[in-house]
């Protein structure tokens, strides 16, 4: 059983971890836009098909040698600490191993192409001792190939002319094929990413195709969601708003990062809702007499500490007395449930 | 025979007024423009602060339109056991603008006229100014009245640790006092400074300017004081207001566009200034904080009045702000001011992106 204060930490523990691995999809993303001689940038969630025919979405796709070879990027902000869901998460990478098609090239098919697999630095040693031994089996020997790398990142800091940090992604196993990634990557200097990685590029993106904790997208619909409802004029008050109105001003910072020639939406709706449901569990939102609407304070919180503090805070408690929320104790309002006409359903199909 | 006192009932005898009594020897408080944003109109002061909640307990507004673009408005405040009354002049003559003037004592414009803006802060906004903006400000002043500005002295406003003060430089000193300042681990921000302004038709003139956009006729002409310092402010106000507009994330084919801007400093920001920022910031903006400071610092903050999201990175010696969601100009001017409150004054650049 976990303390609050240590349950609130490891809360806040995974709204950094996360972020930080954002911040690294990020400067993947801006190196490959910005440096096509490594690899030409793709995509992101670009849809493949596998060599089962099962559709995959890394979360970066880039072509190379006149895009004819290809590299997919799997960001990962955690990893399981038990040993078979472990391994069951690098079995899943599986299908990312195989020749694969639908490329953005006039083919349609690479050469061959490489898989990298970014891991929190926490996670890094605990991953590659599994692949290790995952790999001496014929049966994952995708995983002791050429072609399959893990990558970690650091933040070190510098001193020169006082303290600097820089951002260092760095290979922690396997070897990918792209020379100038290998070589750029090799420990133990890794390649250091441009000072915008730490700064300004962290905020093009919000989210990674992996679902982010239930408290960072709480403390991402207050900044930047809610927000944006505010009336100037009006001031602090409770506005009534649906969850497809959340959803619709969601889409700047959750879905504006779909590959324009995919279905593929990023964030999840679901998680919208998920989100919304643990708020109402926690107090902070309500519902109006019909319950078709929420019922949202803006600026929903004035907190005297960091906002993560507080909201983690209330999450520990709330888990601690009741446990992980039940579904019935946090539905959302029922409007939201039935599809409205006109309403494209298809591209929601992952969130049911 | 001493000439009777002008009524101010439009904007001829406003001038008329202003002038005899700034070129008249004798004491007196000095003339006060204070120049803020604003696209609400002045009428609508009394029901902003109805709909303010619990402003109207301490403030009473009396707005009487002049003449077209006037405004004679009279604001009480209520402090404790204390009222405070006064009376202001709004001249709504530029688009977007308000000039604010009053002759009434410093206490009077900073504990109402600049308190009641801040809390009707979106509806009106202050302006931001740092050292080098200033001193731009003051450059543009010359220029245009094809005259000469002689800059004499500056305030200050320096703080370490529990250490505050603020002090006096002259001119002459200022940019070798600043870096001794710097060089002693102090975060220096300069108030305002004082200057004597010669126009091209001889009239001589000494004002203020304050890095909250206020300027000061101390004495001289006011029309030359109101066509070349506060129309001069105006013009930089809104080529700022400008310069922090449509900066919202967005998405153009496909790829994500941010347009950031950033703080230099000379210095390294160190540990103490962030934990100082992370204090007095959270009293405007919700602030979530992802690095502490060690020293990196990266943290989220909106900004509860107008809703306006900010990343907020640090790093070494510069502050780097990525408006997200929504970023009004206003929004993002004033978190730069509150930016320099805090570690002191910089240089403001914008980030192009490759």
């Amino acid at each position: 059983m976990f303390s609050l204060p240590t349950k609130q930490q490891q809360y806040e523990k995974e709204i950094k971890k996360y972020s930080d691995t954002v911040a690294i999809l990020s400067a993947v993303y801006s190196i490959l836009k910005q440096k096509p001689i490594i690899a030409e940038y793709v995509g992101v969630e670009t849809r493949l098909i596998s060599e089962k025919g099962v559709p995959i979405e890394p979360d970066l796709t880039a072509l190379y040698d006149m895009r004819r070879k290809g590299l997919l990027f799997e960001f990962k902000w955690s990893m399981p600490f038990s040993d078979a869901w472990l391994k069951e998460e690098i079995e899943s990478l599986e299908d990312y191993s195989g020749q694969c098609s639908s490329w953005k090239n006039s083919t349609g098919t690479v050469d061959y192409h490489d898989l990298i697999l970014v891991c929190h630095m926490e996670d890094a040693a605990r991953v590659t001792e599994t692949i290790i031994k995952m790999a001496s089996d014929s049966k994952y020997a995708y995983l002791a190939s050429d072609g399959f790398a893990v990558w970690t990142w650091i933040i070190s800091v510098s001193r020169k002319g006082g303290y600097r940090e820089n951002l260092i992604l760095t290979r922690q196993y396997g070897k990918v094929r792209n020379l100038d990634l290998e070589n750029k990557t090799k420990p133990p200097t890794g390649l250091v990413l441009p000072d915008e990685s730490l700064t300004y590029l962290r905020s093009s993106f919000h989210f990674i195709k992996m679902k982010p904790p239930v408290q960072y997208i709480i403390i991402k619909l207050i900044q930047h969601v809610f927000s944006q409802f505010q009336d100037t004029r009006r001031g602090k008050d409770y506005y009534e708003l649906t969850t497809d109105m959340i959803y619709e001003k969601s889409k700047t910072i959750f879905f504006s990062w779909r590959d324009i020639d995919t279905q593929t939406v990023q964030a999840k709706r679901r998680w919208i809702v998920e989100a919304l449901d643990t708020m109402y569990a926690l107090k902070l939102i309500g519902k109006t007499i019909d319950k078709k609407s929420w019922l949202v304070p803006i600026p929903t919180l004035r907190p005297q500490i960091p906002l993560q503090e507080t909201i983690c805070k209330k999450l520990a408690k709330y888990n601690l007395k009741v446990g992980t929320p039940r579904k019935s104790r946090m539905r959302s309002p029922k409007s939201d449930d039935t599809p409205r006409p006109g309403l494209k359903t298809t591209t929601l199909m992952d969130f049911k | 025979m001493s000439e009777l006192p002008v009524r101010i009932v439009d904007r001829s005898t406003l001038y008329m007024h202003y002038d005899r009594i700034y070129t008249l020897r004798g004491k007196k408080p000095s003339l006060k423009a204070l120049i803020v944003l604003s696209d609400i109109s002045v009428e609508e002061l009394e029901d902003c602060l109805k709909r303010k909640y619990g402003l109207h307990k301490h403030y009473f507004i009396k707005v009487n339109s002049l003449s077209e673009s006037l405004y004679s408005v009279v604001i009480q405040r209520t402090i404790g056991l204390e009222q405070i009354r006064d009376e202001v002049f709004i001249d709504t003559g530029c688009k977007g603008v308000w000039i604010i003037l009053t002759e009434a004592e410093s206490y009077f414009v900073k504990r109402v006229v600049e308190s009641l803006c801040r809390k009707l802060y979106p509806l009106i906004s202050m302006f931001y100014l740092n050292y080098s903006q200033m001193c731009f400000l003051t450059k543009a002043i010359e220029k245009t009245c094809e005259g000469e500005v002689a800059l004499t002295y500056f305030t200050i406003k320096r703080f370490k640790e529990g250490d505050q003060a603020t002090e006096v430089l002259w001119a002459t000193d200022v940019d070798k006092e600043i870096k001794r300042l710097l060089f002693d681990g102090f975060t220096v921000k300069v108030d305002r400074l004082e200057f004597k302004l010669r126009d091209k038709v001889g009239a001589l003139l000494r004002a203020q300017l304050s890095r909250k956009g206020i300027c000061e006729l101390k004495y001289g002409s006011f029309s030359s004081f109101y066509e070349n310092v506060v129309f001069n402010a105006i013009e930089y106000g809104l080529s700022q207001k400008k310069f922090y507009s449509q900066r919202e994330r967005s998405v153009e084919d496909g790829n994500i566009q941010v347009y950031p801007l950033k703080i230099d400093y000379d210095y390294f920001i160190q540990q103490e200034q962030m934990n100082r920022f992370i204090k007095k910031i959270i009293g405007g903006y919700s602030c979530s904080v992802i690095h502490s400071g060690n020293p990196y610092f990266v943290a989220d903050l909106c900004d509860y009045g107008d809703g306006s999201s900010f990343g907020v990175a640090i790093l070494g010696n510069s502050v780097t702000l990525t408006p997200v969601a929504r970023a009004n100009a206003s929004a993002v001017w004033k978190l730069t001011g509150e930016i320099q409150e805090i570690f002191g004054d910089g240089e403001i650049r914008d980030i192009k992106m490759e």
